[in-house]
């Protein structure tokens, strides 16, 4: 079951297009990367989908429910962390768990005192008192602490040290484990790269690839470097599966084309003394795409 | 109730300071009115400046009412519940709550996280119009007490009753309201708190300036039942003993329509980043 449906989505501001006829399934349980370059619309389906903004055409659900009409109520199940996050100067952790609890008829004290413990924030001190990594932590809190069917974070690690970072990770990937969603809006492509089982890329209002991190990772182009013994590069034919990038006295750099087996089968009767093929390079094939 | 609960723990934790210094200033300016009223009232009683037109003219202005050639006790409340320092203090506190959501918290970006909490935007609007109507009863009966503490230190004799004083005091939180409105109006329809804040006040200096000039000129006189400063008259109620029941039906219908308007425009609205 998709905990986000968007069908045919658009959104102007008068003569300005945010977003044209995009279409998304997000799955139950999955963690799904939401990356473009700035501008291209990752902000205004967010915050369609948070019932800031209502579409001018097409539909956006969550968990069924009309993300204009219904929003209140699919507020009730989700946890939302803005990109650009503005907190309240006089809030600390434990007022914002007070207020939030309230507001959500839950008692999140023992949860949220958990959480701060796991990210290393005091509960008493004041939001114009912290840094920006501090208010990070507490934005990720509040969002997490309910323990939502649904988290939508646009850039959570931003600010974060690397050790924070890991954390993150770390609670998304239990998250995820646990049967819930998270939809992902970030800018680190590493990032997308290591969380997400699925990613939509958006360029000028458009989606330009939806697609599972696997199937990419079967599309993306491996780099081969082959050291060849003496000089004997320089007479060889390429291949048609190689894309020769560099080509040096004893070595070249290329990108396979072809099927991996194909290039055994021909390095084999070559006099060449090493070979090697690198990881599929997500990184660069999402560059493809922003470009 | 519980959702309200919170939302209200919230605002009064975002106006309290702002309540309480209003609050204070209007204590305070009733005090020293009614400390100096007996010293003013026995010069406005041997002046014969009370003859001269033009002097009726300005105190009409001032008042909302035409004077006579004599000046009690109760014209000289109303003067002070009429002075300019009373309804910029008013329209100020007014303005300054109402124009905090939605217009504020676009501007600081932080309806982003509140909006992100499972409530309509309607009772988040009505959240902090309740928070805004309670703080502005705080403010108005503020200036009742500091009248009535001023009075019994100075031992006044010839004091005004108690109803008409309510009287005054609900016509004054009647024009809070409609203030109130206006600028929750203003605020549904900005994303920055200052033009909100801007708007309102304009409209407000309007409404003096028509209310003050309306005796001078013919014209202004029949604009002047645009201004929502003309619906609010001490000086008939105390000195006239009229009661002000149909200038806070109106200043009600504004205020409440107003704010009607805006909680439409706002539950309709976009939410722009900022």
């Amino acid at each position: 079951m998709a905990v986000i449906s968007i069908d045919r989505l658009s959104k102007s501001y008068g003569a300005r297009v945010g977003v044209e006829a995009i279409s998304l399934d997000v799955p139950e349980g999955a963690i799904f990367g939401f990356l473009g370059p700035n501008g291209s619309g990752k902000t205004t389906t967010i915050r369609v989908l948070m019932g800031l903004l209502r579409p001018t055409r097409g539909t956006a659900r969550v968990f069924g429910l009309d993300s204009w009409k219904d929003s209140h109520r699919i507020k009730a199940d989700l946890g939302y962390l803005p990109g650009d996050l503005r907190l309240y100067p006089w809030l600390t952790l434990r007022e914002g768990l007070r207020i939030f609890g309230a507001v959500r008829r839950r008692d999140l004290t023992a949860a949220g005192r958990e959480h701060a413990d796991e990210f290393g924030l005091d509960p008493t001190v004041r939001v114009r008192a912290m840094s920006r990594g501090m208010r990070q932590k507490l934005g990720l809190i509040l969002a997490l602490v309910h323990q939502p069917r649904l988290l939508l974070l646009d850039e959570p690690t931003a600010s974060l040290d690397p050790l924070m970072q890991e954390n993150v990770y770390r609670r998304l990937r239990q998250f995820s484990a646990d049967g819930r969603t998270v939809f992902l809006s970030s800018h680190t492509l590493s990032e997308v790269e290591q969380l997400c089982q699925r990613v939509a890329i958006l360029r000028e209002g458009r989606v330009v690839m939806d697609d599972t991190i696997e199937n990419l990772r079967s599309r993306a182009r491996r780099v081969v470097t082959i050291r060849w013994k003496g000089v004997a590069g320089t007479s060889t034919a390429i291949p048609p599966f190689l894309s020769l990038s560099e080509r040096r006295d004893h070595t070249w750099r290329a990108e396979l084309t072809g099927s991996s087996v194909e290039l055994v089968r021909w390095s084999a009767e070559l006099p060449i003394n090493d070979l090697s093929i690198e990881q599929p390079d997500l990184t660069k094939l999402f560059q493809t795409f922003y470009a | 109730m519980l959702t309200g609960a919170g939302l209200t723990g919230k605002t009064i934790r975002e106006i309290w300071v702002a309540t309480l210094a209003f609050s204070l200033g209007l204590f305070a300016f009733h005090v020293a009115v009614a400390l100096t009223q007996p010293l003013m009232q026995k010069d406005m009683l041997s002046g014969q400046w009370l003859q001269v037109k033009l002097v009726q003219q300005i105190l009409t202005a001032f008042l909302g009412a035409e004077v006579g050639t004599v000046f009690g006790p109760s014209a000289m409340t109303a003067i002070g519940w009429a002075h300019p320092i009373v309804l910029a203090l008013v329209s100020a506190h007014a303005i300054s709550c109402c124009t905090r959501v939605p217009a504020g918290e676009i501007e600081r970006g932080t309806i982003d996280v509140l909006l992100g909490l499972p409530i309509r935007r309607g009772t988040l609007y009505c959240g902090e119009a309740a928070g805004a109507a309670l703080s502005g009863l705080l403010v108005v009966s503020s200036g009742l007490l500091g009248q009535g503490l001023g009075n019994a230190i100075v031992g006044a004799e010839d004091r005004v009753a108690t109803a008409p004083m309510l009287w005054v005091t609900a016509n004054l939180y009647a024009l809070l309201a409609a203030i109130a409105g206006i600028a929750s109006l203003f605020s549904a329809l900005c994303d920055r708190r200052g033009r909100a804040v801007g708007a309102a006040v304009a409209v407000v200096v309007a409404s003096f300036f028509l209310s003050s000039f309306s005796p001078f000129n013919a014209v202004i006189k029949k604009l002047a039942v645009l201004s929502v400063v003309s619906y609010y008259r001490p000086f008939k109620v105390l000195e006239g003993g009229q009661s002000p029941a149909t200038d806070m039906v109106i200043l009600a219908s504004i205020g409440l329509a107003c704010w009607l308007i805006g909680l439409i425009l706002f539950s309709w609205r976009d939410i722009r980043t900022s």
